[in-house]
């Protein structure tokens, strides 16, 4: 196993310097640069004035030298410096990857939870009317964006019944509390949730219908087992094991967040900042994010096989 | 079945329970921050930054290109428009001479006036702002309007005077854009080095009425008032700018009562009629929507084309049903009274007479046209699609591109990149701010306008002092550019903003860029 690691780990490190060419490549193939993004269209900025300012960002610089520096400074723990807003990036990401391991947190552990509960139940009753509500359920929550559900929430639960706050992470110019916090937190981390728990519902009751039609766990009911018993040990243990990849991949959205429930609730994350950095072109941040993000998946990718190992013994990694 | 009745024993709830308190505990304690007690009531938490004339989270005034409300409300000027932007009035200069040709400006300063941090404001700082904004290195826009003076003397902490290689009496509008820095908190900063600093978003000190007391990233900036504000204590304790990526977000929370202030599309403002708490604030946006043609295309180089498309586009009906009268109707750049002269071309809508035009002209029509812009929101898609179907009735095919700012901006230099432009251009209150679209060899003539009959006017118009007598130069270009049509020139829009009747005193009219005009920020209270 720790072989495994070690060498999962080593294979990482071109793939991880293969991303960051990409995302460099990408950045030079998308329209409009910094500049562009910072100059208002009908102001004019004199050709001292712009040079002045592609030379300060490093925006003269072939490509490979800047590739080069980004490199050699990310090495030393120094991802550069947001043209927007002039915060170092690994500042701007500490600051705000609180909010987003919170929100989606929550979310993925709510949904998770639920989603987990509500797949079993579908499955062990297959065909009933709870099957057919939850199936419902289930496809609305993976049908409808997130965007105008987000909208909606807002619209209906702080506008029409004031049940919680417009948006926001906290009320501002006030002292911390947990208990405002949680206000702030429960309508976005809800519409995220449903997300999940229908994504998770769908590959749990498929997961756990197949697994209930097989010989092992007839066997098991012949032997006289408790249903349950047969169930919680025989079948769901060997289900769980698309749920673990579903899981999995979802733990990059932990730190890469929602962008647009971000967004529309004003949720200083990590996924807010991402799409302010691809609005402003604020290289520095999109590649530092993305370099996060790859790293978050790389390792991610490598607890999921490890967990398929500790869940499935046919599963050996070595 | 047996199945029934199963998963319902409590510690198997309990323990899905505890695990989801488990993973969330983590998370609250690492998203805390350390947000201290605001001063008490008195805080006014608005969205300054939401619209046009927002730039959310731009730390740098010198760079910024709007955002203008909110700076305002820390920094300070030397002159700020009247708030029906009939004139200009001192800030932190109380009065000023220009010279006959106005190549020297003397301006004086207010006695007794201090920065956040108790130290004085003087002619010292004028010089040291205006010689950092000029400064190529800083990269300003806003700095580039005083590239032509040659040199500052301070002859007095009070006095300052200007000597510019040329007249220019637009100087005094580029004022109201230009905020004093301190220099004895800057001095040893470099103008390269400021455009990066990070003393923009930690505790810069300005003259304004509030000074800044924190930046939470994402969230919210906050001020204090400032106890020895020129003109007196704010009445407000403070003032919070919440962000909201999402503007309609915004009116959500001012409707919710979680703000006091939002801009506001037409259709948002409309949605507003008939409440009571809130009042809908409109007012010119000082913005010209125009259709730009590339006159690098050989097939838009003969005038009649260009009068074609005014003749096609029925403006006023547009006006009327997609801004729902909310537009002036603009017959050249500009709308304000005293540049518009009498007898101008209205181009009232003749289909007709555009298609002979465009058949006099010899314009290919076998090639569609297309229109790029910036602007993503539904009501300019809604006026593009429209404009579309007017042009096909003359016969004209257009294509419609939407793009983002950037993307715009990298194509709009390039002649081979486009062949029409929706856009818009401040076009007032200083007449001369629109020009330089127009004049040639100015860096944001993209659209190849070369006319020496405007170029001279334009150079007239810097140089000349006399209010009237400038007007009749502008009322001369107005002409030009309603018969050449350099520009299809369409409306000016009105702009709104939503507040909350709780606020009294509260001033607020739509400007390019926001601000640049004396709201009396100082005396804003709320109700109690």
């Amino acid at each position: 196993m720790g072989r495994y690691i070690i060498r999962r780990l080593l294979i990482a490190i071109p793939i991880l310097i293969a991303i960051t060419l990409i995302v460099f490549s990408i950045q030079l193939l998308s329209p409009g640069d910094p500049l562009n993004a910072y100059i208002p269209p009908d102001f004019p900025l004199p050709a001292a004035q712009k040079e002045a300012l592609r030379h300060q960002l490093g925006l003269d610089q072939p490509f490979l030298t800047r590739y080069g520096f980004w490199l050699r400074e990310t090495l030393k723990g120094n991802l550069g410096t947001s043209i927007k807003t002039h915060e170092t990036v690994t500042h701007a990401i500490r600051t705000r990857v609180g909010a987003t391991l919170l929100l989606m947190g929550t979310a993925l552990t709510v949904g998770t939870a639920l989603g987990v509960m509500f797949g079993v139940i579908a499955a062990v009753r297959q065909y009933s009317i709870l099957d057919g509500l939850l199936t419902v359920f289930a496809l609305l929550g993976i049908s409808v964006p997130v965007y105008l559900t987000g909208l909606l929430a807002l619209y209906l639960f702080a506008l029409r019944l004031g049940w919680f706050p417009a948006g926001g992470y906290s009320t501002p110019g006030q002292p911390f509390s947990l208990s405002d916090r949680l206000m702030h937190l429960i309508l976005p981390a809800a519409i995220i949730a449903i997300n999940y728990i229908a994504q998770t519902m769908r590959y749990t009751r498929s997961a756990m219908l197949e697994v209930l039609g097989q010989d092992y766990v007839r066997t098991a009911r012949a032997k006289g087992l408790n249903e349950r018993v047969v169930i919680a040990r025989h079948a769901f243990r060997n289900g769980l094991l698309p749920i673990v990849t579903l899981i999995g991949a979802s733990i990059p959205a932990l730190i890469g967040g929602a962008i647009f429930i971000e967004s529309i609730f004003g949720w200083p994350g990590i996924g807010r900042l991402l799409l302010s950095g691809v609005e402003s072109r604020d290289y520095p941040i999109i590649v530092g994010i993305t370099f996060m993000l790859a790293i978050v998946t790389l390792l991610a990718n490598l607890a999921t096989d490890i967990v398929y190992a500790v869940i499935d013994p046919r599963i050996r990694l070595d | 079945m047996r199945s029934q009745g199963r998963f319902k024993r409590p510690m198997q709830w309990i323990g899905i329970l505890a695990l989801m308190i488990g993973l969330i505990a983590p998370s609250i304690a690492l998203a805390q921050d350390a947000t201290p007690a605001a001063g008490g009531g008195g805080v006014l938490v608005g969205a300054f930054d939401v619209g046009p004339g927002g730039c959310p989270e731009c730390p740098n005034p010198l760079q910024a290109g709007a955002g203008f409300t909110w700076f305002e409300k820390y920094y300070s000027k030397l002159m700020l428009y009247k708030s029906d932007f009939s004139a200009i009035e001192g800030d932190l200069a109380e009065s000023w001479e220009l010279n006959a040709d106005a190549t020297e400006y003397t301006i004086h300063l207010r006695d007794g006036v201090t920065w956040h941090d108790g130290e004085p404001f003087t002619s010292a700082d004028v010089k040291f702002t205006v010689e950092t904004a000029a400064a190529p290195d800083s990269a300003s826009y806003i700095g580039a309007k005083f590239a032509g003076v040659k040199s500052i003397d301070t002859p007095d902490p009070l006095t300052v005077v200007l000597h510019l290689d040329e007249g220019n009496v637009t100087l005094l509008d580029a004022f109201t854009f230009l905020v004093m820095l301190p220099e004895h908190a800057l001095k040893d900063i470099s103008p390269a080095d400021l455009v990066a600093s990070t003393w923009w978003l930690d505790h810069p000190i300005g003259t304004g009425p509030f000074k800044w007391k924190k930046y939470v990233p994402g969230q919210y900036i906050e001020l204090e008032a400032f106890d020895n504000y020129w003109r007196g204590r704010p009445k407000l304790d403070g003032l919070i700018n919440r962000f909201f990526p999402e503007p309609g977000s915004s009116v959500i929370a001012l409707q919710s009562g979680d703000i006091k202030f939002t801009y506001l599309t037409r259709d948002e403002a409309t949605g507003l009629e008939g409440k009571t708490d809130l009042t809908v604030l409109s007012g010119p946006s000082q913005v010209l929507n125009y259709l730009a043609f590339n006159l690098a295309d050989e097939r838009f180089t003969d005038a009649r084309v260009r009068q074609a498309f005014m003749y096609a586009i029925d403006r006023p009906t547009i006006i009327e049903q997609l801004y729902g009268g909310q537009a002036t109707l603009a017959n050249c750049t500009y709308i304000l009274p005293q540049f518009v002269p009498e007898g101008l071309n209205d181009y009232a809508q003749n289909v007709d007479t555009a298609k002979q035009l465009l058949t006099d002209a010899g314009f290919d029509a076998s090639k569609p046209v297309e229109i790029v812009t910036y602007y993503n929101d539904q009501l300019s898609q809604d006026v593009l699609l429209t404009i579309q179907q007017f042009m096909a009735d003359a016969g004209v095919t257009v294509d419609i591109r939407a793009v983002d700012v950037p993307t715009f901006n990298q194509i709009s230099p390039d002649p081979k990149a486009w062949t029409m432009m929706f856009a818009g251009a401040a076009n007032g209150p200083e007449p001369d701010v629109i020009s330089t679209g127009l004049e040639t060899g100015q860096p944001n003539n993209n659209y190849g306008v070369s006319d020496p009959d405007l170029d001279k006017l334009w150079a007239e118009g810097r140089s000349t002092v006399d209010p009237d007598a400038r007007a009749k130069i502008y009322q001369e270009a107005c002409k030009i550019i309603n018969d050449k049509v350099y520009w299809a020139t369409m409306w000016v829009p009105t702009r709104f903003g939503g507040v909350s009747t709780s606020i009294e005193n509260f001033v607020w009219v739509p400007a390019p860029g926001g601000g640049r005009y004396y709201d009396q920020a100082e005396l804003w209270s709320l109700a109690s």
